[in-house]
């Protein structure tokens, strides 16, 4: 009975993002071959959402409902545009081997380690495709948006202008419900479980990208565990499983932050053209998107100013230049629409100085740590983080790797991504309490996270090798004289 | 007196500073060991991830779709199935709306228009909700095209809107 009916069909929903993505990676990336094949292919996902999201936006904005001919139309007229103004020969963005790499086999370690990630990404992938709609964020948030968007458009609905509906936060992006109700669109009909193909499409990306990665910094042993500590998060397997906006933010920021890191390290201008498109992507997909674009933009900066030689810098801003405009271009529409929408009550106020209460953030710092670090299980019953706190914040502070470039900028995005959090809510209208929100926390901190995999990847490799390096001599003798 | 000595396999003598060298190379060492069992740890937790999945898998598998939506939420079962009974562009007013049950209805009933308002009045809070008082006339009903009337005070009940009331 399992699998659904109509799985060809969400298979090629799910390929037609794919395929999106690989005509925006055959624009921005000239060198195919710096990246594993299977990296190529995941890097198409995200960047498909990010280049779907808003051409379908403007085609609801003007009046037009989703269909499946128009989308794969676009795509396949993109494709002729971008061959017929670059040329490049197709060949190298399909090879499978990039040169005659060597084939370690994998040792009984590593395999364990790629059972578990296996073990976790099939059950999700599983659960996902027989789960029916039924959490609070997807029936009242996102789930609803979807039906807007695929039952009418953005012009003619009214969804934006009823009051009774702002518990649904009219203003939020719209590029997770167009994404579903691009599943939808191909099945011909709404389906509360067939959406959900993409939830597990998302993990398995993000854990195939945090692979790759790691595994440009690290050992392959150090990846396959960091990935597998990923695979089998409590708090991931939780949140992929409904209609969440959570994850694909997760997977978007880490696409770009990815791509940013290989830019602070090589300064190759097109994995940072990429992060800019994918950050565009981002802020389509949530609010959020906008702090990791500023702490992303300020980590950029500090690199440009810090670890350039001063002939080069100019250059480099121009690269910033570039970055901010692609992710600028990418947003503007719906910027532009989401300043039409009336804007309702809401907890969360403008960050200024007379509406952050400053009193409140002990309490809060409190509450932040002692739900992420020390609960095992939020107040819903979901397990979280296993020890992962308790584990990573010594590798962060004790290793060398943190104070080292460019691995202090990773912790640096971290802590601004999340004083950023911590500023909104302090600024907010809801009481700060020690058991406040602990659900929100939980999936804030998802977000924040992509840093943190690879510094830790980092650090693990770091303590790997003082633990594989020779001993100094055992026989530490007291003489008497 | 006792002095402290190190003596290298060499046989070359250190003092105080190649000590302090070799502890804190072998406090390296231990603390390597106890972040990588941390680590370890951690990956061994796995399952506690994966049960939540599996978890999933053991109590919908082998289910029917309405099966698994009662599992999953029974007020999503419940309310797909009202829903089901109305054309898909029935327009249903909803009075005495209670929080959960009115925004979980918005989205089981959908492309159905429902709604609690003649005011488009704004209502997220438990206050507002319980300060709900805008019962229509059957004039305004037939008159803003609404198709039904559905109550969640006594029940799920509902009635058609009757254009003939309106009309005499």
């Amino acid at each position: 009975m399992m699998l659904p009916n109509n799985f060809p069909a969400l298979l090629f929903a799910v390929f037609v993002i794919v395929a999106a993505g690989g005509v925006a990676f055959y624009v921005i990336e000239p060198e195919p071959l710096h990246y594993r094949w299977w990296e190529r292919l995941a890097y198409c996902y995200p960047l498909g959402m990010a280049a779907l999201g808003m051409p379908m936006f403007l085609m609801s904005w003007a009046g037009h409902r989703l269909h499946v001919a128009p989308i794969v139309g676009l795509i396949g007229c993109s494709a002729v545009v971008a061959y017929a103004i670059r040329r490049a020969p197709l060949t190298p963005y399909v090879r499978l081997r990039r040169n005659a790499e060597p084939r370690v086999p994998l040792s009984e370690m590593e395999w364990s380690l790629v059972a578990i990630i296996l073990a976790c990404l099939i059950a999700r992938t599983m659960a996902s495709l027989i789960t029916p709609m039924n959490d609070w964020d997807g029936i009242c948030v996102w789930g609803l948006k979807a039906k807007v968007v695929f039952f009418e458009t953005v012009r003619t609905t009214r969804y934006f202008n009823r009051n009774e509906l702002q518990y649904s936060h009219p203003i939020y992006p719209l590029l997770v419900p167009f994404m579903y109700a691009w599943v939808a669109t191909v099945l011909g009909h709404w389906d509360d479980v067939g959406i959900f193909i993409l939830n597990p499409v998302n993990v398995i990306v993000a854990t195939a990208l945090l692979y790759g990665a790691l595994r440009r910094q690290t050992s392959r042993m150090t990846s396959l565990a960091v990935t597998a500590a990923f695979a089998s998060f409590p708090a991931l397997m939780n949140y992929a499983e409904c209609a969440q906006g959570d994850v694909p933010l997760m997977l978007l920021n880490a696409a770009s932050l990815y791509c940013l890191f290989d830019w602070m390290q090589s300064r190759r201008l097109p994995s940072l053209l990429m992060a800019g498109f994918l950050i565009g992507g981002a802020m389509f997909t949530k609010e959020e998107g906008k702090i990791i674009l500023v702490t992303h933009t300020v980590v950029i900066a500090l690199s440009i100013l810090t670890a350039a030689a001063p002939a080069e810098r100019k250059k480099l801003f121009g690269h910033l230049g570039l970055y901010l405009l692609i992710a600028g271009i990418w947003i503007l529409p719906w910027v532009i629409f989401q300043r039409s929408i009336p804007a309702g009550e809401d907890q969360f106020r403008a960050v200024t100085a007379s509406n952050i209460r400053w009193s409140e953030l002990p309490t809060l710092i409190h509450a932040i740590v002692g739900q992420n670090a020390l609960h095992f299980y939020n107040t819903y019953g979901y397990p979280k983080w296993n020890i992962f706190w308790l584990m990573a914040v010594p590798y962060i502070l004790f290793s060398r790797t943190t104070r080292s470039y460019p691995y202090s900028l990773l912790l640096l995005i971290f802590l601004l991504h999340a004083a950023a959090v911590l500023l909104i809510w302090l600024a907010s209208t809801d009481p700060i309490t020690l058991d406040m929100n602990e659900f929100g926390w939980e999936r804030y901190v998802l977000i924040m996270m992509p840093p943190i995999w690879l510094l830790l990847g980092k650090c693990v490799d770091e303590w790997w090798a003082v633990w594989k390096s020779p001993r100094m001599p055992v026989s530490v003798r007291t003489t008497a004289n | 007196m006792k002095r402290s000595r190190t003596t290298v396999p060499d046989g070359s003598r250190k003092g105080g500073r190649s000590i302090l060298r070799q502890l804190l190379s072998r406090g390296r060492s231990l603390l390597a060991g106890c972040l990588l069992a941390a680590l370890l740890v951690q990956v061994g937790m796995f399952f506690v991830g994966l049960l939540v999945p599996v978890h999933r898998l053991t109590t919908l598998w082998g289910k029917s779709f309405e099966d698994r939506q009662l599992v999953v939420s029974q007020a999503a079962r419940v309310l797909s199935e009202i829903a089901d009974r109305f054309p898909v562009d029935a327009k249903l007013y909803l009075t005495y709306p209670q929080r959960q049950l009115h925004w979980n209805s918005v989205y089981f009933f959908y492309p159905r228009l429902v709604t609690a308002t003649m005011t488009n009045g704004e209502y997220r809070t438990d206050e507002a909700y319980a300060a709900w008082n805008e019962l229509p006339t059957e004039d305004w009903l037939v008159t803003n095209g609404f198709t039904h009337v559905m109550s969640y005070k006594n029940g799920l009940q509902y009635r058609e809107v009757q254009p003939a009331a309106h009309s005499q």
